[in-house]
């Protein structure tokens, strides 16, 4: 249980032990609560005063499956809110196994040299100096580190879109074959990391100083019957090492909230081609890897390994949201190029959310056709030149709707919203206007509630409250490092109980059912608090005004939550 | 892709799944006119059915 405060102004490191306000918590609660208690909410995000926080989760580095979510936080140069970006990969049980509870990182160099930040496995830290990696994108700069450290370290690195402060500039993290092919893409967290003068993060997974379990034998059983559970559940048993996150194309589309065309319609045509289906099915004649563990200790292997024709490896691991964002929004129907999109924004070091969004404002705008593969790869490779409309792109789907004069701008505080229209899915319509993270599907995504017919996605009924629930159970999720995709087991009563076992082993606690929830509006409370010092007030709980006047088709819905029914959704 | 599935006048979304012999409780959600339906929901005519995982969260 230990801090590593990193001072970039002079250059000093020190290790101490976690301060008592902050003992017991991880992931998003800890990076929440440093920021709320020690980041000046009005500062520049870009500015000496902002902080920026990599905390694994509560148990990351623990033997439970599926616990290597790293949370980044900071006061976010996009939105202006506080802002939490969680990774998968290998660095939050790197984390872990050396007993860091975070990694603090503030004041500003004075210099414009860049620095790699390298903590061995024992878990001592040193700033070393970084500028031949200036420039460079993630995939070489990450294999440079690599040969340089070994294979076995865990990166966290931006590239040249953070170098160049864009506010979608993601923070890319190492998956288990060392790729920097999972991001902690949103909200512009890798502009903050290159304001702080740093290149990269360099852990060892050798690391054998994880935290004391408090009940080593109730623990290891729990765990093994939380394991149990999520083998058990056809989502995390069946579903998503099947189709990954892609398998959610068929359904939003067959549900008609599958925002397509810069958000005009509801069903994209052809979405067939761009389906969860389809990518197994090509990944599989290709000979690359379907099910895919991008993670440290993930038994559910969502990812996929994209190859090309000859077999050549070309991205990992396409998801859902990029699919969307980059193919049902621009309408390029095409894997090949949104793969390649993709592995651009990877490599570029932005997110490939804001990054898709942004092409598809553009692309209604009139500036080029949806549908225009060559056109969107070549913006995206535009922010890496540092081209004027590279710049604009990067500085996400806000700016390029400035830059053209167009109205129709799909994001809450400048972020993009996600691959839920909030027309056909009303509940994500409170999640994104309310969240204090700005619009955010992994805050509160109530799609669960419709693909079980628990609720009406199109009427107002019920929605707020179903939004509120759901952004209890992420912020409480997001402290554990338990990864989102693996949590679906905690809504079964093994599942559930197997969770709660784990977490009182773990800490020699006797939390009941309620403890969770209540962990959950305990971070949420803190992020609203900053968020309020900050200056947002509840006139920018709200979405954009096309979603209240464009009907989408084919339900022909606006977002029908009324401001008042927003105001009381985190009313707590 | 696709495929015709004839089943008698009034039957249910349940029906229609016992006839593929996708058992209850497997996951699999069935969409009807862009609506998700549920089990004792009663079929129509002609009607495009999508029969989908039931993934939430991504
Ligand atoms: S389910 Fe996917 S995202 Fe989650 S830990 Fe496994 S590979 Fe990583």
């Amino acid at each position: 249980m230990k801090f590593i405060n990193i001072n970039m102004t002079d250059k000093t490191l020190r290790i101490k032990d976690v301060p008592q306000a902050y003992m017991g918590l991880g992931g998003r609660g800890l990076t929440s609560t440093v920021i709320n208690a020690e980041v000046p909410p009005k500062c520049d995000p870009l500015g000496p005063d902002n902080k920026l926080i990599i905390a694994p989760g509560a148990l990351s580095g623990t033997s439970l499956v599926n616990t290597s979510r790293v949370s980044i936080g900071a006061k976010s140069p996009l939105t202006g809110t506080i802002k939490e970006s969680n990774a998968g990969g290998t660095m939050g049980a790197a984390l872990g196994r050396l007993g860091i509870t975070a990694i603090i990182i503030e004041g500003q160099p004075t210099d414009d040299k860049l620095n790699t930040l390298v903590i061995d496995q024992t878990g001592t830290p040193c700033l070393v100096p970084a500028d031949e990696l200036k420039g460079m994108r993630t995939y070489a700069a990450a294999g440079k580190l690599l040969n340089e450290y070994g294979e076995k370290n865990s990166i966290l690195i931006i590239g040249p879109a953070g170098e160049y402060k864009l506010k979608s500039a993601s923070i890319q993290a190492t998956d288990v074959d060392n790729r920097p092919c999972r991001a902690a893409g949103r909200g512009g967290l890798g502009a903050v990391m290159a304001s702080k003068g740093l290149k990269a993060v360099v852990v060892s997974q050798e690391g054998k100083n994880a935290d004391a379990i408090a009940d080593p034998e109730a623990f290891k059983e729990a765990a093994r019957e939380f394991a149990q559970a999520i083998k058990a559940h056809p989502m995390t048993g069946q579903m998503l090492p099947a189709l990954g996150t892609a398998g959610l194309v068929a359904p939003v589309n067959s549900m008609g909230a599958f925002p397509s065309l810069n958000a005009t319609q509801g069903v994209m045509k052809g979405w067939e081609k761009i389906s969860g289906e389809a990518l197994a099915e090509l990944i599989g004649k290709r000979g690359g890897n379907a099910s895919h563990q991008g993670c440290s200790q993930c038994i559910v292997r969502c990812s996929n390994e994209f190859v090309d024709e000859n077999k050549n490896y070309v991205t990992s691991s396409l998801e859902y949201e990029t699919i969307w964002a980059m193919g049902g929004m621009t309408g390029i129907d095409d894997l090949d190029i949104i793969a390649k999109l993709d592995y651009l924004c990877d490599d570029i070091g932005v997110d490939t959310m804001n990054t898709g969004v942004g092409i598809a404002v553009a692309m209604d705008a009139g500036r080029f056709g949806f549908g225009d593969g060559k056109a969107a790869l070549d913006l995206v490779e535009q922010i890496a030149e540092g081209t004027e409309l590279g710049k604009i792109l990067g500085n996400g789907p806000d700016a390029v709707g400035k830059h053209f004069n167009h109205k129709r701008v799909p994001t809450v505080k400048g972020q993009s919203i996600a691959a839920y229209d909030p027309r056909g899915m009303q509940g994500n319509a409170v999640t994104y206007a309310t969240s204090p993270m700005g619009a955010d599907h992994t805050a509160g995504n109530v799609i669960g509630e419709y693909v079980t017919g628990a609720l009406d996605p199109l009427k107002p009924e019920g929605q707020v409250e179903a939004s509120r629930n759901t952004q209890i159970a992420m912020a409480a999720v997001d402290c554990t490092g338990l990864c989102l995709l693996a949590s679906f087991p905690l809504t079964t009563p093994e599942g559930g109980m197997a969770f709660l076992k784990v977490m009182n082993a773990k800490f020699g606690l006797q939390l009941g059912p309620d403890d969770i929830p209540a962990m959950g509006i305990r971070v949420l409370k803190e992020e609203l608090a900053f968020n309020q010092k900050a200056g947002i007030t509840k006139e920018q709980d709200r979405l954009p005004e096309f979603f209240y006047k464009e009907p989408l088709p084919p339900h022909n819905k606006v977002v029908l939550i009324t401001n008042e029914e927003m105001d009381g959704a985190l009313n707590f | 892709m696709g495929m015709d599935v004839i089943l008698p006048d009034g039957a249910r979304i349940s029906d229609l799944l016992a006839h593929l012999e996708i058992p209850e409780g497997s996951g699999y959600l069935v969409s009807m006119d862009n609506r998700v339906k549920k089990p004792e929901d009663i079929l129509k005519q002609d009607a495009v059915l999508h029969i989908l995982p039931a993934l939430a969260g991504g």
